[in-house]
Order: structure tokens, then sequence, then C-alpha cells
């Protein structure tokens, strides 16, 4: 149903503008910049030409079928184009503009929504920052991203969304569609569900809400999901909630009786937007942790000791290495490593030895959370390795980098672009495979 | 809609407490032996039957939490006492007399969320319940199994598995109240607040010792 708001064919932008400091005008540049393959119908009073694209006074004016607009006018001539659409038979529209409900302006916004409503208009906002669905090479918002990447990403706020959308492009991982939801006068987190669950370039969605319109369908739409939802909701405290209800005019709810609703759901609580990036980025890649038995390889003592305080109180067993299992690394490792679990191959960690030692423990562990904590060179190879073994028997890696500098950034790029996501500390790794454990629950 | 919330809902006032008790048992949901005394004859009979030590407490339709407004007391030993309170506590509806028990307190209750419905909730009861929130929420309807995991979430299922000097509960038999409960939930949507607590798990079984529904 909401195919036309994130696959269009033709696209107006309405209040398109000619002045580069305006909102008109960055969206339209970023619908062209970004390799919109379909047609792109400028409107503006003014008609002439924009961006080396005729603009039409209205969209009546268009001789084309358009499947979505965007409107960026202000609030009050809203209404007016809300009508226009309907005559034109457009189904989908983003409304960017802001001063609806969010502003106090109820009126306005059930307006605009009854009009929607007659016929039979899809909306996404308003007081919006657009979508971007990198498949489509459709960017109607801001900022322009066009790497193409796995990860749904639909927010209440705009910024978050971007905030999540930038990170996924420093990572080099992208993102599938970017949707920023606004004041979810129509299209809410269960239409984003619902759609992003059968979107094929789509592997994992990640939201923020501040409220569920109706919990009911929600953890309906959840349940039936084919992929996997990580959600970050604010508005635990007293103080948050009443914040939630002027930002957004969301109801925050009793936060306990959200979190039964995940858990009862199957979607994943993020206790904060890190963690919604961390366990978006790991769920696009990575398989559901169904064991239990955890084994830490690590250059680094603390950085080890960090990973297994958050491992263990979240359920996950970092068992202690058996003589064995030493007996089998003793002669892989250097001769003052620590063959405990963590394995600690200390500062003469070399890439080759993480494969080595992963290698002689395979059948010991049902993860392994390998942490690189120096700037070990092949780091990369290893780890493509190590993620091919491990695939064939169903067995989890995760992966932190930190302290390694310019060989760091080297060898996360390149896991990245081999889609193993790698995290910058061994907490948020750990956290990451607490999540996934929760995710195979 | 059960008749006893069309009935309180009809004369404009909440279920009383017996009224509870009887939809509860209706339900599959154990409460403690009570009875019903209206007069002081009644009430040493009731007293008597169940054997002291007893507790006795006021009847009201109107919802309040009944040691808030001191209508309840503890640990009668005695028909003097028991008179005592009787003319403290009684009304025209009477007075309902309990027996006096030490178990591991439960809070168990259930409320209509407006925006997810019946929800239930489970944990550690007793008089400092709300400092200590110890206390598990599943959305209706739960069965016994999602009533299990829920209860597994909370410390109090700790000790009720056994801990110290602490037998052993039949944690079964409270996922099936929490089940049966969720059921009651479901089916009188009307109710706006149950409020099990305390709930007493004693080695002989789980029993509901106090009951308050909001409409």
């Amino acid at each position: 149903m909401l195919e036309k708001m994130f696959y269009p064919e033709s696209v107006a932008v309405i209040g398109a503008s000619a002045d580069s400091r305006k909102l008109g005008h960055t969206v339209l540049k970023n619908i062209i910049d970004g390799g919109f393959k379909g047609r792109i119908y400028p409107i503006n009073p003014k008609s002439g030409e924009i961006l080396g694209l005729n603009a039409y006074q209205s969209i009546l004016n268009v001789p084309d079928e358009i499947d979505l607009a965007v409107i960026i006018v202000p609030a009050k001539f809203v209404p007016g184009v809300m009508e226009d659409l309907g005559r034109k038979g457009v189904r989908a529209a983003i409304i960017i503009t802001g001063g609806f409900r969010e502003a106090g302006n109820e009126e306005l916004e059930n307006q605009v929504l009854e009009i929607a409503k007659k016929y039979g208009i899809r909306v996404v906002g308003p007081n919006c920052q657009g979508i971007n669905n990198t498949h489509h090479q459709l960017c109607a918002s801001w900022p322009l991203i066009t790497l193409k990447g796995r990860i749904a990403i639909a927010s209440q706020s705009g910024t978050v969304a971007a905030a999540l959308a930038d990170w996924s492009q420093d990572d080099g991982i992208g993102f599938s569609t970017f949707v920023s939801l606004g004041n979810k006068s129509d299209v809410d987190e269960v239409d984003i569900i619902e759609f992003f669950s059968e979107d094929e370039n789509t592997a994992v969605i990640a939201l923020y809400v501040e409220g569920v319109r109706d919990g009911r369908r929600f953890m309906d739409a959840a349940k039936m999901c084919r992929k996997p939802i990580v959600i970050s909701k604010p508005g635990v405290t007293e103080r948050g909630a009443k914040a939630v209800e002027s930002h957004t005019k969301s109801m925050a709810g009793r936060d306990a009786v959200f979190e039964a609703a995940c858990k009862q759901s199957g979607i994943i609580r993020a206790e904060n937007l890190e963690e919604l990036y961390d366990f978006a980025k790991a769920f696009a890649y990575l398989r559901p942790f169904k064991g239990e038995r955890v084994l830490i390889v690590t250059s680094s003592g603390g950085a080890g000791i960090l990973a297994i305080d958050v491992l263990e109180s979240n359920g996950l067993r970092v068992f202690e290495a058996d003589e064995e299992l030493k007996a089998k690394l003793r002669d892989l490792v250097p001769a003052h490593a620590i063959l405990d679990n963590p394995i600690d191959l200390t500062g003469d960690a070399t890439a080759e030895m993480y494969l080595n030692v992963v290698k002689a423990a395979f059948d010991y562990a049902d993860a392994f959370l390998l942490i690189f904590g120096d700037p070990i060179e092949g780091a990369a190879d290893t780890v493509i390795e190590t993620v091919k073994m491990a695939d064939a028997a169903e067995k989890t890696v995760v992966v932190a980098f930190l302290g390694g500098a310019e060989v760091e950034k080297e060898e996360v790029a390149k896991m990245h672009s081999h889609g193993i996501p790698v995290f910058p500390t061994p907490e948020r790794a750990a956290r990451v495979l607490a999540a996934l454990k929760r995710w195979g629950h | 809609m059960h008749e006893v919330i069309e009935k309180a809902l009809k004369e404009g006032r909440y279920p009383t407490e017996p009224e509870c008790r009887e939809m509860l048992k209706e339900y599959g949901i154990p409460v403690l032996d009570y009875a019903i005394a209206r007069n002081e004859e009644e009430a040493v009979k009731a007293a008597e039957r169940i054997g002291y030590p007893v507790v006795m407490k006021v009847i009201t339709a109107r919802g309040e939490h009944k040691t808030e407004i001191g209508g309840v007391v503890l640990d009668i030993r005695g028909e003097d006492a028991l008179l005592n309170a009787f003319l403290r506590l009684s009304s025209p509806m009477g007075v309902l007399i309990s027996p006096m028990v030490k178990g591991i307190e439960l809070l168990i209750g259930a409320f209509q969320d407006e925006q997810f419905g019946g929800v239930i909730a489970f944990g550690t009861g007793g008089k400092f319940a709300e400092v200590y929130e110890d206390v598990a929420y599943r959305i209706t309807p739960v069965d016994a199994e999602t009533a299990m995991e829920m209860m597994k979430e909370t410390k109090v299922y700790r000790i009720l598995t056994g801990f110290r000097d602490v037998e052993p509960r039949d944690v079964k038999q409270i996922a099936e109240l929490l089940a049966n409960l969720s059921k009651l939930v479901e089916e009188n949507p009307e109710i706006k607040e149950i409020d099990l607590n305390p709930t007493f798990s004693l080695p002989e079984g789980v029993f509901v010792g106090d009951a308050r529904f909001i409409l």
C-alpha cells in the first residue's frame, strides 16, 4: 500500500525553490543529485525554471501522473495543496512543513488528515524530515546520503534518524530507507513495520518512537514481521514522558508496559541511540545467537575484562578454559599470553594468532568475541576467514577494535566492506552479543 | 461483562471485597478462607470456625485502600478483641473475617493501559512493595507459560523456588492463577484496576488475601 510512497516513479516537490537557503531548494536538489531515476516536477507559484527543471504553478498543470508529492509550503497552504493532490490523483504525500499539532495547531492537522482520508492519500509527517530510499535513489530529505545498506531507519525525530544515517555512512554500511515520521498523523510505526517486513532491500528495522498509537496493532504487526525490529523509546522517567508529550504530542505511556509489549512481540529494545544503531548494524549482518558459551580472544587484558562483565551480567557464559584447551593453545600464542578465557594474546598479538586460536578452540564455544586492542595489521583478513568458518558451523563472531589508530581505521573499513560489523568498544560489542542472544530467544 | 460488575456499574459504586472474592473464585483464583459477619454473634461464630488469630476488614464499595482508612484489624487473638474490632468496623454490609496467615507476600494485579489494554502484574508484595519495585508485567492474554516467564523476571521467584529455610512453592499454581486473572481481565475490560495485594504463597498453596477492583 505504501509502494508509491517509497518506490515512486514520479515525484512533485511542492514549494520547490530557486533560493538555495530554502528547504524547498535543498530537497529538490537532493532528489536530483541523489540520482533519482523517475520524473521530477518542481511546483512553485512563480513557475519558471528551478535547478534546470521546468517548474509548474500548480500540480494540476503537470501533464503526467504523480506518484509522490513532497510538500514544503507554509502550514496554512497545506490543506489547499492536499485538495489539489486529491484532484490530481496523487496517493502519497510527505509533509515536511511544521506548525501543526506540535505547535498547538491540532485543528489544521485534523483538516489535512480529513482531506487525505477523503481522497485516500497516505501521509508521512507533517513536521518531518522526509524519506530517503537509497535503493530507489530517492533522497526526499536531507542530508544527501546515497550509500545503499540494509537497515530501515524510521524515527519520530528527524535528528535521531539523521544521526543514525550519518553513522551508517561513516561506517560505510549505509541504510536501506530513512523515514522521518514527524507527527505521525497517518503513517505510523505499524505501517512502517508492515511495509519493511516485506521490503526486499531491508534486513532490519530500527525505530525511534516516543509513543505508539495502538498498542495491540503494534504488537500484532511486530509478531508478524519477518525482520528483526530494534526500538528505542524514551520517556522512561516522569519528566521524560512529559517532554515527549510536548515534542510530538505522543503519549509516552507506562514504560514497564511498553517493555512487556516488546518482550511479548519479539522486539529488541535498545536503551539509547548508540545501542539502537549498534543492534541494527549487528542484526543487519549477523545471525541470532542461540548458544551460551562465549570465548573472548583479545590483545588487551583490560578490554577483555570490560567485555566479561557485560556478557556475564546479561546471562552469557564466559566459560573457564580447561587444561585440555590450554594445552591446545599453548604453542599458538606468545609465551607470556594468558590462556584463560579471555585468551589474552597481549601486545605481541598478530592477526594470525587470532585465527589459530579460534581454530583450535572452535568446538569449545558457540560465539567468539574478537577484541583487537592494538594496531594489528591483517585483522580484517583474519576476521573474514573466521567468519567463514563460523558461518558454516552457525556460530557467531562479534568484533571490537580500539586503540589501533590508522591501522584500525583501515582494517575496520575493510571488515565493514565485507559486511562484518565492528564495534568501537568491548562493552558495545558485548552488548551486541547479548542482543543477538535476546533475538535468538 | 460479569453480573457483579454490571450491578456495581448500575449502582454507581465499586464491587465490595466479598463480591470481588466471589468473582475471583469463579475464575478459579483461590482466595483465603473468609466469612461475612453482620452482627456480633455471627462474628464470634465465624472467628471460631476459621480459628484464631483472625483478621477483620471493613466492607466498602468505594474502592479505598482499606489499611489507609483504618479499615483493617490484624492478628485478633480472642473474643474481646474481636468484638472491639467489630464495633469499629461494622457497617450495614457487615465485616469480613479471614484467617491471619504468614507466608510469602506477593503483589498480583492488573490494569487497563491506555495504549496496550489489559496488563497483568506480578512481584514482591506487602507493605514495602512500592519500595522494592520488584514487579514484572505482561500484556493480556497471558497463558501459564508466559506467566512463568514473567515470574522468572522477579526476585521473589527465587524465594518461591526455595531459599534458605523457605520451602519451595508450587510456582505452576501461581502461573495458573495469573493466567486465570488474565482471563478475568480480558472478559471484563470495564475493570480499570485489580489489586490482589497481598496474595499469600503458603506451603499448601497460593491464596488471595485481599481484593480490590476499581471500575
